[in-house]
């Protein structure tokens, strides 16, 4: 007698969708698929199907179902592709929302194919033989999308009114300078809000705003990854560096596209401060630091003695309020410092001791002003009130 | 799923979008519709209209795409900037409801639709201070015994000696 589940398997329906599986494993572009190890098939395949009963369907087509589902999940994931492979992408769209979206479109001097450029890694230039005038013109003609259209901006691709000679041809350039202005923009604007913490502590800052990671982070939510060329865009093949590079290079083509010098400086330092220095709003920015336990007090006496108090002025911590005696459960230390006889913070712990050094940071965020109760930070200064600042 | 199903979001905006500029979240729309079945007729109509271009010179900072599918529903398919994909059903709408779907993915940011903790997110609570058993400087909980505010509720075997002491020195007296 033959199993209802063989009768399935010979279902043309049944055969069809196994044919589909079958070639959904071939890849869809002339794109070469990361190696794949080949997948076991598992004894049981997990099988969301079972519980959900469709009450309109016969049972054989619940079963197919369920072998259907079966045959996916052994086939395999789909292979991992870029977004550029799909039908629905058409670069030199893409590079004009990108220009708008960043707010560049306005600038005197700011083109897609600057853009293009800006975006466009060493390697693809020099391995594809395809010379930078022609980058976009070649990508779309590969795609066979190219549609007609009476905007002027295919027109002005074709016949940049830029000579080409004066744009370069990738962001190999760019990328330093941009590395350095980011660098530049970060350390300046956390020198005027926090002109009173410690150099070294806001270069911790500094390096940890301008990070791969952090950049990268920056680079993905501007949606930059998906329009680099040059390197393999997939999210698993793209190292943070570049995704990085890429918003460094953004930053210095925003400052060298303009003819005017200060229109430059104003646009990529709005690119810095909108998207890179918005990561301290909302944040504690003690946390973008670490100061070690044994430097604490220390930094506290050297700030005290920066802040006017003079050296030999003892530290008084003195106890506040103790809630129960000292006990893993129920204490709670109040410890308070006081110098020359003023307050000048508490801190809690569960034992003296802790309360001590919480008393001592909480000090420090005193002195430097990073408390919570501090002023937000002016996300709104514009680069002239930055260079006059340091003046 | 009902909403105590759902985990609980805090209201947050990626890359602390509307700090110091905003930035549209929407990169990328896709309608996807049928060039003959009827389901796709809404979609075909707001086309043909130009609602499409209208929405497409409006914001120049999204790319629209069309995409004819045969024998497919309509669908729209909307991608932003924290990379996540949303897509619309538009099977059987009329043309004013799919421009009334682009005008909403516009504004979208693209996070999940979850319930939200609170409509209001503050790292700073509290402007004077959160209030603490010792902000108004007390100690809570020490004390030497016997306390005289505590009230036994028995007698201690002392108290019982001395009130037959007083009992007997009244008597004696």
């Amino acid at each position: 007698m033959l199993s209802r589940l063989s009768l399935c398997r010979r279902h043309p329906l049944c055969q069809h969708f196994a044919a589909v599986v079958a070639a959904s494993r071939r890849p869809v572009a002339t794109f070469e698929a990361a190696p794949v190890a080949p997948l076991t098939p598992p004894r049981q395949t997990p099988n969301v199907m079972h519980g959900t009963r469709l009450a309109t369907d016969p049972r054989w087509r619940r079963r197919m179902r369920e072998d259907l589902y079966r045959r996916r999940m052994l086939a395999g994931p789909e292979p991992e592709r870029p977004r550029s492979v799909w039908s629905n992408w058409s670069r030199r769209a893409e590079l004009s929302a990108a220009a708008h979206r960043l707010g560049l479109a306005g600038l005197a001097g700011f083109s897609q194919q600057w853009l293009d450029r800006v975006l466009t890694f060493r390697e693809s230039a020099e391995a594809d033989g395809v010379t930078a005038d022609s980058s976009i013109a070649h990508q779309n003609v590969a795609k066979g999308y190219e549609l007609d259209d009476e905007s002027s901006d295919s027109v002005a691709m074709a016949t940049s009114s830029t000579p080409a000679e004066s744009m370069p041809r990738d962001n190999a350039e760019l990328v330093p300078t941009g590395r350095a202005l980011i660098a530049e923009h970060c350390g300046r604007f956390l020198a005027r809000e926090l002109p009173h913490v410690p150099e070294n502590l806001r270069e911790q800052a500094v390096s940890l705003l301008t990070s791969d990671q952090s950049l990268s982070f920056v680079a993905g939510h501007l949606g930059l990854a998906e329009l680099l060329s040059g390197v393999d865009t997939r999210p698993s093949m793209l190292p943070l560096s570049v995704e990085a590079d890429a918003f460094a290079a953004l930053v210095a083509s925003a400052k060298l596209c303009c003819p005017n010098l200060s229109e430059g400086d104003e646009a990529a330092w709005r690119l810095t401060r909108d998207f890179l220095l918005t990561r301290l709003h909302n944040s504690d920015i003690n946390e973008w630091w670490t100061i070690d336990a044994q430097r604490r007090l220390p930094l506290l006496s050297e700030s005290l003695a920066a802040a006017g108090f003079p050296a030999d002025e003892p530290l008084e911590f003195r106890l506040m309020g103790q809630s129960a005696p000292e006990s893993p459960v129920y204490s709670c230390f109040q410890v308070g410092l006081y110098i020359r006889r003023e307050f000048l913070s508490s801190g809690f712990g569960e034992t003296a001791a802790q309360a001590q050094d919480e008393c001592v940071s909480e000090a420090l965020k005193t002195l430097f002003d990073t408390a919570d109760s501090r002023a937000p930070m002016n996300f709104k200064l514009t680069y002239a009130d930055l260079a006059s600042a340091l003046e | 799923m009902s909403r105590q199903m759902l985990p609980r979001v805090f209201l947050s905006q990626p890359l602390q979008n509307g700090v110091s500029r905003y930035t549209c979240q929407l990169k990328r729309i896709t309608l996807k519709f049928c060039k003959f079945r009827p389901n796709s007729l809404g979609a075909r109509e707001f086309i043909e209209n130009g609602d499409f271009l209208e929405f497409a010179r409006a914001n120049p900072q999204v790319a629209c795409y069309l995409k004819p599918r045969r024998n497919r529903p309509p669908v729209l398919q909307a991608e932003f900037a924290n990379g996540s994909v949303q897509l619309a059903r538009i099977d059987s709408f009329p043309a004013e409801f799919v421009r009334r779907w682009f005008w909403l993915m516009r504004g979208r940011s693209g996070d999940d639709l979850l319930p939200l903790h609170e409509n209001l997110r503050s790292f700073h609570p509290s402007v004077q201070g959160v209030w603490t058993p010792f902000t108004f400087g007390r100690s809570v909980g020490l004390g030497d015994l016997p306390d005289s505010r505590h009230r036994p509720m028995s007698p201690s075997a002392t108290e019982l000696i001395q009130q037959l002491h007083r009992l007997q020195s009244a008597r004696m007296s």
